[in-house]
């Protein structure tokens, strides 16, 4: 029985297996009210990255404490519109690339470490960089107050 | 299928061996032995991206302990979709092996025991194609051949046993752990030699040795009997026996 288990063990690790991984960092940004400094939900939420390919909705959502969207890998600063309760901002971050393996299944991704963030202040008060680090399994990278 | 099959025979071997008629003393010879893997070769069948050699020898200091090292030789291209990768190189691996059996089975010539191997790779790898898609698009990048060594320590229990005189075959697992991968970074082997797949700090896999041994001394173990101590019953000539070993040499 004992040897069994063990060669199921060995045999399955020689499979190649299909990628049930993320592989895709996100930047977490949670929102803040400005006045409380507690976490508070907003009506609406859309981040749009400007690119010269044109414009790509990055997250949608409705009734959220909390959005995600991704980096551009190709650059070392993204530019984005956060369009908050129909009010939108321009938010730029910078930031520097690496690659990281993840497994021979899933291949490579692409980490970031933010290193500057600037924003117009039409809604967002402030932004404030929590964890620098874009990875796979962040809980929150940037605080908005609004 | 083929090793479950070989795995089974050797088994019945060693269950043959056990049943031996005891004796007294026990004339064990220690061996060094050289032998290759053949299941690296063969296992190519199963995955083109890997070639990969192995030889091994050992130096049975006494009926239980014995040193192994091995030179494990290792070519890994593979091209997937969104990478291509390539490494090569050479691990060395050192360690005493335990041999689990009495003198009086194993002979000198059947094994069942573990070995605790230190491993060190010199390996060189390169990702000359990467492929990152995000909603922002596909970036690709490649990145350059680099060379580093890794550290790891193996576990291999596993059996052997003489089939013909000077000729012994056996298997045995592999249990790895990784101590270092050598890269001091973010990008981790996808095929470190002696090792593996770096994205766990595992791995596991399998041998499957043909070795010759060359007998350079013969121990000879006397087997004290002790009798046992169970007054209520009456002695008889079939009392069993416990062993007591003690030992001596005899040089070739």
């Amino acid at each position: 029985m004992c040897f069994s288990v063990v060669m199921v063990v060995v045999l399955a690790s020689c499979t190649s297996s299909a990628c049930i991984d993320d592989t895709v960092p996100i930047v977490t940004t949670n929102i803040y009210s400005s006045e409380t400094r507690k976490v508070v939900t907003c009506d609406s939420i859309i981040v749009t990255a400007k690119s010269s390919a044109g414009d790509t909705i990055l997250a949608k959502e409705k009734k959220v404490s909390v959005f995600t969207y991704t980096l551009d890998p190709a650059k070392t600063q993204s530019t984005m519109l956060f369009k908050i309760n129909n009010v939108t901002d321009t938010v730029v971050i910078a930031y520097t690339t690496s690659p990281y393996y993840i497994s021979a299944a899933c291949g490579y991704t692409i980490c970031h470490s933010i290193t500057g963030l600037t924003w117009t202040d039409n809604i967002i008060d402030s932004l404030v960089l929590e964890n620098k680090s874009v990875t796979l399994n962040v809980k929150s990278n940037i605080r908005l107050y609004y | 299928m083929l090793k479950a099959t070989y795995v089974f025979i050797i088994s019945l071997f060693f269950l043959a061996s056990a049943g031996a008629a005891a004796q007294d003393t026990v004339m064990v010879p220690l061996h060094i032995r050289v032998g290759a893997d053949v299941a690296r070769p063969a296992g190519y069948f199963l995955n083109n991206d890997l070639r990969s050699f192995a030889v091994q020898g050992s130096f049975e200091f006494t009926e239980r302990l014995a040193v192994t090292g091995g030179t494990i030789f290792s070519h890994y291209s593979t091209s997937r979709k969104s990478y291509d990768y390539n490494s090569q190189g050479l691990a060395f691996t050192l360690g005493p092996d335990f041999n689990f059996l009495k003198p009086k089975i194993s002979e000198g010539r059947n094994y069942l025991g573990v070995g605790i191997h230190y491993g060190i790779s010199f390996f060189s790898h390169a990702t000359p194609r990467m492929e990152y898609t995000n909603a922002w698009g596909t970036s690709s990048l490649s990145l350059p051949s680099s060379s580093h060594v890794g550290h790891f320590i193996e576990v291999t229990p596993g059996v052997r046993t003489e089939i013909f005189p000077g000729v012994t075959m056996g298997w045995n697992l592999s249990l790895r752990l990784l101590l270092s991968d050598g890269t001091k970074g973010n990008l981790k082997p996808v095929n470190m030699p002696g090792f593996g797949d770096c994205s766990s700090k595992v791995s596991t896999g399998i041998s499957y040795y043909i070795s010759i041994s060359i007998p350079y001394r013969t121990k000879r173990i006397i087997i004290k009997p002790v009798e046992e101590e169970d007054e209520e019953e009456t002695p008889t000539q079939n009392d069993t026996t416990k062993g007591d070993y003690s030992s001596g040499t005899t040089t070739f």
